[in-house]
């Protein structure tokens, strides 16, 4: 019941929209599905991002999921938060780029407690379908559990952190490419907020709210990508 | 000590003349004929340079025009008058220059007196319509939905 409360919340810009009665029909709708099958995020859904990004939920099976993004890219994703984007297709349908696990088993961490690490290996392939010279090593750390807000609202989330190096060829030193800080809403089944550190920069990302399937308009996600932009310009300034 | 100078500059043209420059031409405003190449039977993401928002939008040789952004879609009519100026007409009818920068195309938008301003920039230019299924119909608003 209170996981169905606040599924309800977090599709608020949607629920005020509809009627109370409405509402109050859908609300009951749901709590006729199972909790598991209620919560995730379904297909169809879009979320909305601190950074202005917007991606639509597109599928979800097998350990997999696809989501597009605003130029229409299609990015299939691992169930599994720590990997990242496995490949990504241009709305033409060419492939940009493609990423598979060589060694390292990073499911182990999903329920692993606070301070396991584990690292595992992704190899990448670009457009042309070469793979790169050097693998791409990570380690993640579990941080354990902690809570964030979305829209107002507490949720859940798991905490990783994820460092991905390079290895030198010969001295095996580590050259840190970037460090990152993820949250996992294993509720929603996905993360909900990535900080993202370079050697040059650091960016954050976070959800700001999710719209349920077949309830978007363009006049809704202009006019919050409108709100977003004005809050990062009062920001600079 | 009059000749060593010499030397020295000639020198330094010689060598100069040997690092190679990328060429960069002026920005062109395109004719009508160069945008109809453009444009006519493709499907072209643009971005909007001050919104960051990206289009979609299929030029159908026939002067229709399906445009796709955040999932709603929208149809309309384009044209090219001969001073190349490409007009759009969805609710109201715009027309704009398009200029090519070191082959990035831009949309300008000119307002007097002041200079023409970048507004749209297209990213890429693909054969056909990729915004509608083979059994989808052509939508017939011309704002955007949903």
């Amino acid at each position: 019941m209170k996981e169905m409360k606040k599924e309800a919340m977090l599709y608020g810009t949607v629920i005020q929209q509809m009627s109370r009665t409405t509402a109050a029909l859908c609300l009951g709708a749901a709590l006729l599905l199972p909790v598991s099958a209620a919560a995730a995020v379904m297909p169809g859904s879009i979320a909305i991002y601190s950074d202005g990004s917007v991606e639509k939920l597109l599928s979800r099976a097998n350990g997999k999921e696809v989501w597009q993004d605003s130029r229409y890219r299609r990015l299939t994703r691992s169930s599994n938060p720590l990997l990242p984007v496995l490949s990504r297709e241009s709305l033409g349908g060419e492939r940009n780029y493609s990423h598979f696990l060589r060694s390292g088993d990073p499911d182990m961490l999903l329920n692993a407690p606070a301070g396991r690490s584990h690292e595992f290996v992704v190899l990448r392939r670009d457009k042309y379908g070469n793979l790169a010279i050097k693998p791409r090593h990570f380690e993640c750390v579990v941080n354990g559990d902690g809570s964030i807000r979305i829209a107002g609202k507490p949720e859940k989330v798991k905490r990783f952190t994820c460092e991905r190096f390079t290895l030198h060829h010969k001295l095996l030193t580590k050259s840190i490419k970037e460090t990152l800080a993820l949250a996992y809403s294993p509720r929603l089944k996905m993360v909900v907020d990535t900080q993202r550190t370079t050697p040059k920069k650091s960016s954050r990302k976070s959800l700001v709210k999710l719209i349920a399937p077949g309830k978007h308009s363009y006049r809704t996600l202009r006019a919050e990508l409108k709100a977003l932009q004005a809050d990062k310009q009062e920001g600079v300034k | 000590m009059k000749s060593i100078a010499v030397i020295t500059l000639a020198m330094g043209l010689l060598l100069g003349g040997c690092v190679s420059q990328p060429m960069r031409s002026a920005p062109q405003t395109l004719s009508a004929q160069q945008v109809e190449q453009l444009f006519a039977g493709k499907t072209v993401e643009s971005v909007n340079r001050s919104t960051g928002i990206t289009s979609f939008t299929y030029y159908d040789p026939d002067g229709r025009v399906l445009q796709s952004r955040l999932w709603s879609q929208r149809s309309g009519k384009w044209t090219v008058k001969s001073n190349g100026k490409v007009c759009l007409t969805f609710d109201k009818t715009q027309c704009r220059r398009i200029a090519n920068d070191n082959g990035v195309y831009y949309k300008l938008r000119k307002r007097k007196g002041e200079k023409a301003k970048r507004v749209v920039a297209y990213r890429s230019f693909h054969d056909g319509n990729l915004l509608l299924g083979k059994n989808q119909a052509w939508p017939k608003v011309s704002h955007f939905r949903p």
